[in-house]
């Protein structure tokens, strides 16, 4: 494969609110997906607005393929809605439906040159030929694709492959572009090329973007919103900001940002804050826009979680909470270091910390003792 | 030392696999095959076979009045019944891959199970169906449509063409559900997800991708009923004549094995030209060599 420049410039990584971010364009109303006997979705209630880049993300099984495929009218909900712009699509066959998938391993029509797949839909449409080449044309330039169009799908690369599946979606000008596991089977490299890309040709084209993955990675980078899919219910869904900072639940918390988990019972609380007996002592964490947190009875077991990048070695005054203990590892990665550090409380687990390597450059080593602290709006009460 | 040793034991052990695998074929295929080309160069003198080289059995062929158009009737004949099972396998292979699961099984062992029954049994049982008092006759007498059995249903060409068709229409079934079969799933939903109602898809999709499944199946039909004697024997009657009639009797009736060794060599040749189209035209579909 050529040196294609599918790389975005720095702009595309600023993120900035998606147009018409209000106006719903599909709604998941209740729906509940049964395959013989095992429930695969219960309840689900999701709107998509228009022109958002929205992630469906989950383990496997979590039933995220399943959402798409409904979309997609590939298979039909045991109950509740699917309303597209207000109007319930349930009953409307695939070939009908304004929407157009990105199939995982890409589903390309081996007998079909690369020109042939992206004119398929447009030829099912009865588009006249006039108008069609230059659109196919158009869309494979969009995928920089350029000169391939007699090329057959076994002629190309993996990431060829994928943008062609691409623009045999594009050019049809759909609404809604479901994209299903799209970026899984290329290499990290490429991945993380293609990730960019289609962040920034989902903001040049407008369309709305609906992505299926297991990589909450990908979804951080590419998303507006994330739908986290937990065993066929809705874990959280958010901003990759509010998913990051505000996890709703130690799922999410495991899931983001490899926050720690430290167990405790709550004890009283303060004006915004709430107290947490902890094996490493009575710890401060705030309870801004948690008034559930706020309200529950002390002796409640908890957990904290705590970004690793949120805890400061040799804290200020400035730091609510500190505590003291033993290096137990540094790892160098980088421009980040790992230090994992045992805290001197009996029972205490150990804590991760992820520092800039040239912070942590002061000489820490295995078995030195070492103190830490941390902000009380840094960490959060995870109920469950 | 040792790895010169170990480079001779390799290289027995390759000799003697090679042997091994191309023994059987060469010794029971390919040699009795050269022996028939060899035979279709000698001549037949008083009932002897003399060795001595000659064209004589293929000038014979192509000058005698009789073998070219039985030749070519009978090409006609077996074409007929690769194309007319093709279009009837079509059908019956998108119901058997539209199915699912057990329902699928159990209509291909019902429309495979011919392949495993004697073919005398097969042939007298389309004589049931197809004789003076037989099913066919009985339905269309009770129906009104003839007043007496019609003569016309057995011992004619038409009967040998009916009959090949019935019991070689599984080998045109098989290789073109293998290949529907192999068609992903996934093809079938991204045409209906760009637009393909089920025509479309079958169309633009489907048929190109079977199609040279099909091919390959018809041919063979094509080939086994090219050559095939016994049918046309059993159902043919005195008008029912067709080439594998003419070289059998080369064999087993004149005793001119020249002769009819030339007739098998002809026969094989057309055969492998069906064959060698049949695979071009599979593999000149789904994309490039």
């Amino acid at each position: 494969m050529g040196a294609i420049d599918i790389t975005a410039p720095a702009a595309a990584n600023q993120r900035q609110a998606p147009l018409s971010m209000s106006r719903p364009l599909l709604v998941l109303e209740g729906i509940e997906k049964g395959f013989g006997g095992a429930q695969v979705l219960h309840g689900i209630d999701l709107t998509i607005n228009d022109g958002e880049f929205l992630t469906v993300l989950g383990a496997s099984g979590s039933g995220k393929t399943t959402v798409l495929r409904l979309i997609g009218g590939f298979t039909e909900p045991s109950a509740g809605r699917i309303l597209f712009e207000g109007a319930d699509i349930v009953s409307v066959p695939a070939y009908r439906r304004p929407v157009n998938t990105v199939f995982q391993d890409y589903a390309l029509f081996p007998h079909l040159t690369v020109a042939g797949n992206v004119a398929y839909g447009l030829e099912a449409r009865g588009t006249a030929r006039d108008v069609l080449r230059p659109k196919v044309a158009e869309a494979l330039e969009r995928v920089a694709l350029k000169g391939f169009d007699a090329r057959y799908p076994s002629q190309l690369s993996g990431g060829q492959r994928q943008r062609v599946a691409l623009a045999r979606a594009l050019v049809l000008e759909p609404r809604l572009i479901l994209l299903d596991e799209p970026l899984g089977a290329l290499d990290a490299a490429l991945r993380r090329q293609m990730q960019v890309f289609l962040k920034q040709l989902q903001r040049e084209i407008r369309t709305t973007f609906l992505l299926v993955t297991h990589d909450q990675e990908e979804a951080i980078v590419m998303s507006d919103r994330i739908c986290v899919l937990d065993a066929g219910r809705i874990a959280q869904i958010g901003t990759p900001h509010e998913l990051y900072y505000r996890p709703a639940s130690e799922y999410i918390a495991r899931f983001f940002g490899d926050n720690n988990l430290i167990e405790g019972r709550l004890g009283p609380s303060a004006a915004a804050v709430r107290f947490v007996e902890t094996a490493a002592g009575r710890l401060m964490v705030s309870t801004k826009d948690q008034s559930d947190v706020a309200e529950a009875p002390t002796g409640t077991p908890v957990k904290i979680a705590l970004r690793p990048e949120a805890i400061q070695v040799a804290p200020g005054s400035e730091f609510e909470n500190h505590l003291s203990g033993t290096i137990r590892d540094v790892t160098f990665a980088g421009a980040i270091s790992q230090i994992v550090i045992q805290p001197s409380g009996e029972t205490a687990r150990p804590l991760t910390i992820k520092l800039a390597s040239r912070a942590a450059g002061l000489g820490l080593s295995r078995g030195q003792p070492i103190s830490a602290g941390w902000r009380s709006a840094d960490c959060r009460i995870l109920l469950r | 030392m040792q790895t010169v040793k170990h480079r001779w034991k390799d290289r027995l052990q390759r000799v003697l696999i090679t042997t091994l695998v191309w023994t059987p074929p060469i010794g029971l295929i390919v040699l009795p095959l050269a022996g028939f080309l060899a035979y279709s160069f000698f001549a037949l003198d008083n009932g002897e076979i003399v060795h001595r080289f000659t064209f004589g059995n293929y000038i014979r062929f192509f000058s005698d009045a009789v073998f070219v158009p039985q030749f070519l009737r009978t090409c006609l004949l077996a074409a007929g019944v690769g194309v007319i099972t093709l279009l009837a396998a079509y059908p019956v292979a998108l119901l058997l891959w539209s199915l699912e699961g057990r329902a699928k099984h159990l209509m291909l062992v019902l429309f495979v199970i011919p392949l495993l029954m004697s073919y005398i049994l097969k042939i007298f049982s389309i004589r049931a169906i197809l004789g003076g008092r037989g099913y066919l006759n009985t339905l269309l007498m009770a129906a009104g449509v003839i007043t007496e059995p019609t003569p016309f249903l057995l011992f004619n060409l038409t009967a040998v063409f009916l009959t090949l068709s019935i019991i070689l229409f599984p080998f045109t079934l098989l290789p073109l559900f293998v290949t529907l079969e192999r068609i992903p799933k996934a093809l079938i939903q991204a045409s209906s997800d760009l637009g393909g109602a089920g025509w479309l898809t079958f169309r633009r999709v489907v048929l190109p991708l079977s199609w040279p499944g099909g091919v390959i199946g018809a041919s063979f039909t094509f080939v086994l009923a090219l050559g095939d004697f016994v049918t046309p024997q059993m159902v043919g009657g005195p008008t029912g004549l067709t080439f594998g009639r003419i070289v059998y009797s080369q064999f087993g009736l004149a005793y001119n094995w020249p002769f009819g060794s030339a007739l098998a060599v002809i026969l094989m040749a057309a055969v492998l030209a069906v064959l060698a189209l049949a695979a071009r035209i599979g593999r000149s579909q789904g994309g490039p060599p």
